[in-house]
C-alpha cells in the first residue's frame, strides 16, 4: 500500500468512528422507544454552537466540549418531558413533531447567530507521526474519545442495574412495566443520554467542520444509513453500520466522485432493507 | 329534487365545490403575479392530495413524496427540451409515468419487502436525497444545481400554456384547476371504493385484512401508484409555470413542505391538506418576505401545536364544530 491509501485507509477509519459517535443516540432512543428523533441533527448543531459560544466568551473548546453533553442534555430532557413523552404509542406522529422541532432550532439558531458559517480554532493542531505517515493530531484525538466513549456505553448498558432495565425494555417493553419497572424514568434519562451524546458529537466535531445552522440534515442522513444497515438495539450493530458505511465511501471514492460514492451507499441500504429488514446486524424482528 | 342531490353530496364536496368556484372566478379581479402564484397553490393542493392518499388514507408516511414531483417535473422539462418532437402529450405521459416506474421499484423493496412504520418513512427520504444527488450529479442530463431554465411552453391543439404572457397564463391557471377538480373527483371516489375502504381496514388493523383474505400489499402499491402518478402530474405542470426547476424539488425541503401542509389541513380528507396547502404557501409568500427566519420558526411552532393537540388539522376542528 503506498502512503495515499494508508491515509484513506485511516480516514475511513476516523470517518466511521464519527458516523458512531453520531448514531449512537439516535440509534439508543430507536431502539428502546421505537421513535426516530428527526431532531437528532439539530442537537448535533447545538452541540456545536455551545462551543461557539464558548469560543465567543473567550474559554477553550475543551470547555465548549465539556459543557456541550450538559447544555443539549438538558435540552433534551426539556423535550422528552414537555412533547416527546406523548407520541411513543404513534411512532408515525412523532417523526412529524420531531421534524418540528428540528424547524423551530434551526430558526432560533438562525435569528441568534445568523446563517453564515462559525469557525472554531483547532486547539490541537499539528500532526503526530503514524507508521510513517503525518496524521491530524486531532483526528487520532477524536478515534480515541469515541473508543472511550463505547467502552463506557458498553460497561454502562451490560453491567449496571440501569443498563439491564433498558436491555429488558428493548426486548420485551410491556412485560418490563409488568414487571415493575419504571418505564417512564428510564425512557427519559435514555432520551437525555441520547440528546447528550450528539451534543458531545457536534462540540467534538467543530474544528474538522463547516458549522452552520443547516449543519444537522446531511449528520441526520448518515445516521440514519447507519442505523438502518448496522439494525437496532446493539452496539455492535452500530459499529458494523458504520464501519460499512465508510469503507464504502472509501472503496467507491478510489473509481467515483464523492457524490457518486454516496449515491451506491444510498442504493445499498435501499437494497440491503429488501434482503434484511432488521439490519446486517440486528436480530430479527419478530 | 335538487335539496334531495345537494343533500347526498359530502361537507367535503361542497366545500371542495365552493373554492371551485371561487378560483374559476378570481382571474378577472387579480393580477398576473397573483394568478401566476395562485396557480402554483393549487399544484401544491394537489401535491397534498396525493401525499393524503398514502399517508391519511393507507397509513404509510412518507418523506420523501418530493421525489414524485421533482422527477414529474424533471421527465416533463427533459422530454420537452431533448425530444421536441414527441409533443406536449408525450411529456405528459412521462411526467405520469416516470414516477410512476419509480413507485413501482419502491413498491418492490418496501411495500413488498414488508417494510413498515417509521423504516418506510426514512428509506422513502433515502430515495429522495438519492434522485437530489443524483440530479445533482448528472450534469451533462440535469444542469445539476445551475438548474433548468427556460422551459418551453406546454402546447395542447392550438393553445399555449406557460406563464409569459396574460392570454396563455390565463388558459394555464385554467388548466391547473380543471386538472386539480379532476384529481379530486378521482381521488374521491377511489377513497370511497371498494379499494378505498379496505385501504382504510389495513390502516386500522392490516392483520384482520389480511386474515379476510385481502392482497393487503397489491391494495397498498396501487395506492402508492396512483399517489406516484398525481405527484408526478402536479411536477409536471409546475415545471413550465415556474420556467425553472433545480435538484431541490425532488428532495428533503419538498419532501417535508408537503408533509407540514397534510397535517396542518388534516389527514384523511382530501379537503384539509388542499385548504391547508393553500393557505400555507399563501402566508408563506406574505410573511417570508418580511420575517423570513421568524416565519419557518412560526412553521415549526405550528406543526408542534398542530401536532400535539389538534392531530386531525384544520379540517378536524371543523368537522368536529359542525357535528357539535
Amino acid at each position: 500500500m503506498d502512503e495515499i491509501t494508508i491515509i484513506q485507509f485511516v480516514n475511513a477509519i476516523s470517518y466511521s468512528m464519527i458516523l458512531i459517535l453520531g448514531a449512537i443516540g439516535l440509534s439508543i432512543i430507536f431502539g428502546l422507544m421505537g421513535v426516530i428523533n428527526m431532531a437528532h441533527g439539530e442537537l448535533f448543531m447545538l452541540g456545536a454552537y455551545t462551543a461557539v459560544i464558548a469560543q465567543k466568551l473567550g474559554m477553550n473548546l475543551w470547555i465548549g466540549i465539556l459543557f456541550s453533553p450538559i447544555f443539549v442534555g438538558i435540552v433534551g430532557l426539556a423535550l422528552e418531558v414537555s412533547i416527546i413523552r406523548r407520541f411513543y404509542t404513534r411512532p408515525f406522529v412523532t417523526l412529524v413533531a420531531t421534524w418540528g422541532i428540528s424547524i423551530i432550532f434551526r430558526q432560533l439558531i438562525k435569528m441568534l447567530f445568523g446563517p453564515g458559517h462559525q469557525i472554531i480554532r483547532n486547539p490541537l493542531a499539528g500532526s503526530l507521526d503514524l507508521f510513517g505517515i503525518a496524521y491530524p493530531k486531532y483526528r487520532l484525538l477524536i478515534m480515541l474519545i469515541t473508543g472511550i466513549i463505547l467502552i463506557f456505553l458498553f460497561v454502562f448498558f451490560h453491567k449496571t442495574p440501569f443498563g439491564l432495565k433498558c436491555r429488558a425494555i428493548i426486548q420485551n417493553r410491556d412485560m418490563s412495566t409488568a414487571l415493575g419497572i419504571n418505564v417512564g424514568d428510564i425512557d427519559r434519562w435514555t432520551f437525555s443520554i441520547g440528546a447528550a451524546l450528539a451534543g458531545m458529537a457536534g462540540a467534538i466535531m467543530t474544528p474538522l467542520i463547516t458549522i452552520n445552522p443547516e449543519m444537522g440534515l446531511p449528520f441526520l442522513s448518515q445516521s440514519f444509513l447507519v442505523v438502518i444497515l448496522g439494525g437496532v438495539g446493539s452496539l455492535f450493530g452500530l459499529i458494523g453500520g458504520a464501519v460499512l458505511v465508510s469503507c464504502c465511501r472509501f472503496f467507491l471514492s478510489f473509481f467515483f466522485r464523492l457524490t457518486t460514492a454516496q449515491i451506491f451507499v444510498f442504493l445499498m441500504a435501499i437494497i440491503l432493507i429488501r434482503i434484511r429488514p432488521q439490519g446486517l446486524f440486528g436480530k430479527k424482528i419478530a | 329534487m335538487l335539496m334531495k342531490s345537494l343533500k347526498a353530496i359530502s361537507l367535503e364536496s361542497k366545500i371542495f365545490l365552493i373554492i371551485l368556484f371561487i378560483l374559476l372566478v378570481l382571474p378577472p379581479f387579480t393580477s398576473m403575479y397573483q394568478i401566476r402564484i395562485l396557480s402554483k397553490f393549487v399544484l401544491f393542493a394537489i401535491f397534498a392530495m396525493s401525499l393524503d392518499l398514502i399517508w391519511g388514507y393507507s397509513g404509510m408516511v412518507s418523506f420523501g413524496h418530493a421525489a414524485f414531483f421533482g422527477l414529474g417535473a424533471y421527465s416533463l422539462t427533459l422530454l420537452l427540451v431533448r425530444f421536441p418532437e414527441g409533443g406536449t402529450l408525450v411529456a405528459i405521459a412521462g411526467s405520469l409515468l416516470v414516477p410512476v416506474v419509480l413507485a413501482l421499484f419502491m413498491s418492490f423493496f418496501l411495500i413488498y419487502g414488508k417494510v413498515s412504520g417509521v423504516y418506510f418513512a426514512i428509506i422513502t427520504l433515502v430515495v429522495s436525497l438519492t434522485l437530489e444527488l443524483l440530479c445533482t450529479a448528472w450534469y451533462s442530463l440535469t444542469k445539476g444545481l445551475t438548474g433548468f431554465t427556460p422551459i418551453p411552453p406546454l402546447s395542447i391543439f392550438y393553445l399555449k400554456f406557460d406563464a409569459d404572457t396574460t392570454a396563455r397564463l390565463v388558459q394555464y391557471y385554467y388548466l391547473i384547476i380543471l386538472v386539480a377538480a379532476l384529481i379530486y373527483f378521482i381521488l374521491h371516489f377511489f377513497t370511497r371504493s371498494r379499494y378505498g375502504l379496505l385501504l382504510q381496514a389495513i390502516k386500522d388493523n392490516p392483520k384482520r385484512a389480511q386474515f379476510l383474505g385481502h392482497n393487503i400489499a397489491g391494495a397498498k402499491t396501487i395506492a402508492f401508484i396512483l399517489a406516484a402518478a398525481i405527484a408526478g402530474l402536479a411536477g409536471g405542470l409546475y415545471a413550465p409555470l415556474e420556467d425553472f426547476i433545480s435538484p431541490q424539488l425532488l428532495g428533503l425541503v419538498y419532501s417535508t413542505q408537503v408533509i407540514i401542509w397534510v397535517a396542518v389541513g388534516g389527514r384523511n380528507t382530501l379537503i384539509g391538506p388542499f385548504i391547508g396547502t393553500i393557505i400555507l404557501v399563501y402566508l408563506e409568500t406574505i410573511f417570508s418576505g418580511i420575517i423570513v427566519e421568524a416565519w419557518y420558526l412560526i412553521i415549526g411552532i405550528i406543526l408542534v401545536v398542530v401536532v400535539l393537540f389538534w392531530p386531525d388539522g384544520l379540517m378536524g376542528i371543523v368537522s368536529k364544530r359542525i357535528r357539535k
